[in-house]
């Protein structure tokens, strides 16, 4: 049955159709070309009423009602169509654009239930349900693992829209195949997840393994402090890295600093003195977050399992350094297994994880900035450049995409992008997604908690989608004040309760 | 401005134009009623001049009754006859279709500007079942108080006297003849819209009819105009872009002199 006609000029990618009711932003639809089936979804949607058009008050509007209403002729409505291209070609995965634009007067219809299974559900290997179709409920919507992986993912929304409940869906999806999945958590929100093969660590940094400016930015030395970072440099040394008691041993290196009678030495004993003093102030303060005697970091990684990194008791240098490291090592590592793999050096490699790793990036504006550079940064960058070939995927997670480094986000092969109201987050995400139009990055604004606009090659077409709740992920949530207020109260009331119940009453006489 | 409008005797119209008002506030009353309007547009070529005309006949809920198009390619054309003609058949095939014919625009101009030829065949049609109204958003007749040396035309003072919904007195003309016979009156269908000018044929009318007409407009107007009056008018519109795309039908264009439709 038609639902309506394209109208107006028509282009190969886009088209103007005006239809029998208003269609929702997101519904696919079907153009009859001679060329065969197009499929087209609907970017911007509109309705418009010739009794409301020149309407100047309140009493021409309620007049206008009655018009309205009996006037059949009276709505317009209008619909914005992007073409995706031929229906036959799509439900084989391939995207062909038409050559030639629907001619206007074109009729256009509802695609078939099958239409769209074909398309979204794929019945193939590889893909998952991330949850439905958002204006036909009854398709299931599937992403392609194996492209997340290998063309990294960026998860955009603001807080709150539903970020790390499709992380835990993607995490829990990859799980069910014994995939290796990292998440570097920011906010302690995964540590909770209850799905099977999870493995919770803490994170901590071992710092023989850093460099010397590292090691001062674990310490917390002050940017500017070049005097200080320089006697750390100095006492750094190649002894305090393999030494046993490597605090001992640095402090010492510093000591013999602090009492150099060097010349040159001696201008640098004020700073040496402060350097003294932070070492030791770390060591109090840092105590379960710094451990040189923790081993590889590496190894408490598991193969096959969730991995939840919590970085969470980190400071964001100390959590910066720590990925910094972590993103390197896998790299190395999935190199070495790759090399190995495929025969290609005589030097013996050792390697550990043996399967593709995705390592999901929370809170990326705080480690992939665009403003400057940082150590995490450089490493996450060189994953989204080569990690495809080694089976490292990158998935980036952010509430504020215009903070991100745009370099690697138009790196990553595939979006889900949910609520974003900022204009500034929607350019960068116009520009870090070529194939998302602007119509369809003007819906952001209007989606609800939980949809999501699919885009780029873990789906065989944008769409827009309604993202399945995780049910074991318990934490992440907003917090309700009042509940824990009252929870408080209430508790308050037992504890006074208890306490006066256990005093004897002779003794408060006495 | 309005200073020199008011004039040394504004008072004393106003003052007629009062007495001259009925306040009455109209009720619903559901009636079917269709529009009528005509348009025409023209383009030069060369000495030859491509035109069309339209009339359109339509009711409040849309339904187009009738529909009609001419055009053609000649030279000094009286657009405005062939339009106000079509007009009238649109009129004499609709006044059995419903309750209430309204022709935009006026009787007056209609006897005193257009080709007399039409004023029978105007005549005939609107007495057939007398249920044709003519309708105008502007008025420049000064008829009702030149007496008393009025410097703007009636429907401005009538619209200082009162912002209420309401009529004037029936006003008669029987200057066309004795078969053409016009009774007009000014209305307000609600508060604060502006006044429209209703002319009728004939001069029996009185104040209950007017009401009852009133209720029947009241129905379907939208600012205290019918509309099945816009929706005409927006129907039978030929726009420079519509005329652009008959000389594009016509093969014409390529040729020189067509250019300027289509900017």
């Amino acid at each position: 049955m038609n639902t309506g006609f394209v109208i107006g000029e028509s282009k190969p990618t886009f088209v103007t159709a005006i239809t029998s009711r208003p269609l929702s932003v997101g519904e696919y639809i079907k153009i009859d070309s001679d060329e065969g089936e197009i499929l087209g979804l609907v970017e911007k949607s509109s309705v418009s009423s010739a009794a409301f058009a020149d309407v100047k008050n309140f009493d021409e509007a309620f007049e206008s009602t009655e018009i309205a209403e009996i006037n059949k002729r009276d709505k317009t409505y209008t619909a914005h169509i992007g073409i995706l291209g031929f229906l036959e070609n799509l439900r084989k995965g391939q995207s062909i654009i038409p050559a030639v634009p629907p001619i206007p007067g074109t009729p256009i219809s509802q695609p078939t239930k099958e239409d769209l299974e074909a398309i979204f559900s794929p019945q193939k290997e590889g893909w998952v349900k991330i949850g439905n179709l958002l204006r036909e409920k009854s398709i299931e919507a599937k992403i392609n693992l194996d492209k997340i992986v290998a063309r990294h993912l960026g998860i955009l929304a603001m807080t709150g829209m539903g970020k790390s409940n499709l992380v835990s869906l993607i995490t829990k999806q990859i799980g069910k195949l014994k995939g290796t999945v990292i998440i570097f958590d920011y906010h302690n929100d995964y540590t909770t997840l209850n799905i099977p093969r999870i493995n919770v660590i803490d994170a901590k940094i071992n710092p023989r393994l850093l460099d010397a400016d590292q090691l001062s930015e674990v310490l917390e030395i002050r940017d500017g402090a070049n005097v200080q970072q320089r006697v750390l440099r100095m006492a750094f040394t190649k002894q305090v890295k393999e030494s046993k008691e490597f605090w001992k041993k640095l402090e010492t290196e510093v000591e013999f600093i602090v009492n150099s009678e060097d010349k040159k030495i001696k201008e640098i004993r004020t700073s040496a003195y402060r350097v003294q003093d932070i070492i030791e102030e770390a060591q109090r303060r840092f105590e379960d977050i710094l451990d040189p005697d923790m081993g590889d970091p590496i190894s408490f990684i598991k193969e096959g399992r969730t991995n939840i990194l919590n970085i969470s008791e980190l400071s964001e240098k100390q959590a910066n350094v720590a990925l910094a490291f972590y993103l390197q090592q896998l790299l190395k590592d999935r190199k070495d297994a790759s090399i190995v793999k495929h025969g290609r050096s005589k030097r013996e490699r050792n390697y550990k994880f043996d399967s593709p790793i995705f390592v999901i990036i929370e809170e990326a504006h705080v480690f992939i900035p665009k403003d400057h550079d940082t150590s995490a940064k450089y490493w996450a960058a060189k994953i989204a450049r080569e990690g495809r070939k080694f089976g490292l995927g990158l998935g980036i997670v952010s509430q504020r995409p215009r903070s991100v480094d745009l370099n690697v986000l138009s790196q990553l092969g595939s979006f889900a992008i949910m609520k974003i109201i900022q204009e500034d987050d929607q350019r960068q995400i116009a520009a870090a997604t070529e194939s998302t139009s602007r119509e369809l990055i003007a819906q952001l604004t209007s989606l609800n908690v939980g949809d999501a606009v699919l885009v780029g090659q873990w789906t065989n077409l944008p769409s827009l989608v309604h993202v399945e709740e995780v049910k074991e992920k318990i934490m992440g949530a907003d917090q309700s004040a009042v509940n824990a207020w009252a929870n408080a109260e209430k508790m308050n009331e037992i504890a006074v309760e208890s306490t006066q119940g256990l005093v004897k009453k002779d003794l408060l006489l006495d | 401005m309005l200073s020199i409008l008011k004039g040394p005797k504004f008072e004393q119209i106003l003052q007629k134009a009062k007495q001259n008002w009925v306040e009455f506030t109209p009720t619903k009353q559901d009636v079917s009623t269709a529009g009528i309007d005509s348009s025409f547009n023209n383009t030069r070529f060369q000495g030859i001049e491509l035109w069309a005309t339209t009339a359109v006949s339509i009711k409040s809920n849309g339904e187009v009754l009738i529909d009609l198009h001419d055009s053609g390619l000649g030279s000094d054309i009286d657009l405005s006859k062939i339009a106000s003609k079509m007009e009238i058949e649109a009129c004499e095939k609709t006044v059995d279709s419903v309750d209430l014919v309204l022709m935009d625009g006026s009787l007056h101009s209609q006897f005193m500007t257009r080709q007399s030829s039409l004023d029978a065949m105007v005549v005939k049609t609107i007495k057939k079942r007398d249920n044709v109204i003519f309708i105008a958003k502007t008025s420049n007749t000064k008829k009702q108080f030149e007496n008393l040396g009025s410097l703007a035309g009636d429907i401005f003072y009538y619209n200082h006297i009162t912002k209420g919904a309401g009529f004037s007195k029936i006003f008669v003309e029987k200057k066309y003849g004795a078969d053409k016979v016009i009774s007009s009156t000014f209305v307000r269908l609600s508060d604060s819209t502006p006044i429209i000018k209703l002319e009728f044929l004939g001069g029996n009318r009185d104040n209950d009819e007017i009401k009852s007409i009133m209720n029947k407009l009241y129905k379907s107007s939208v600012g205290g105009y019918p509309y099945a009056l816009k929706l005409a008018h927006n129907n039978c519109k030929i726009s420079d872009k519509e005329l652009a795309k008959m000389v594009s039908l016509l093969g014409l264009s390529n040729e020189i002199g067509s250019r300027e439709v289509l900017s």
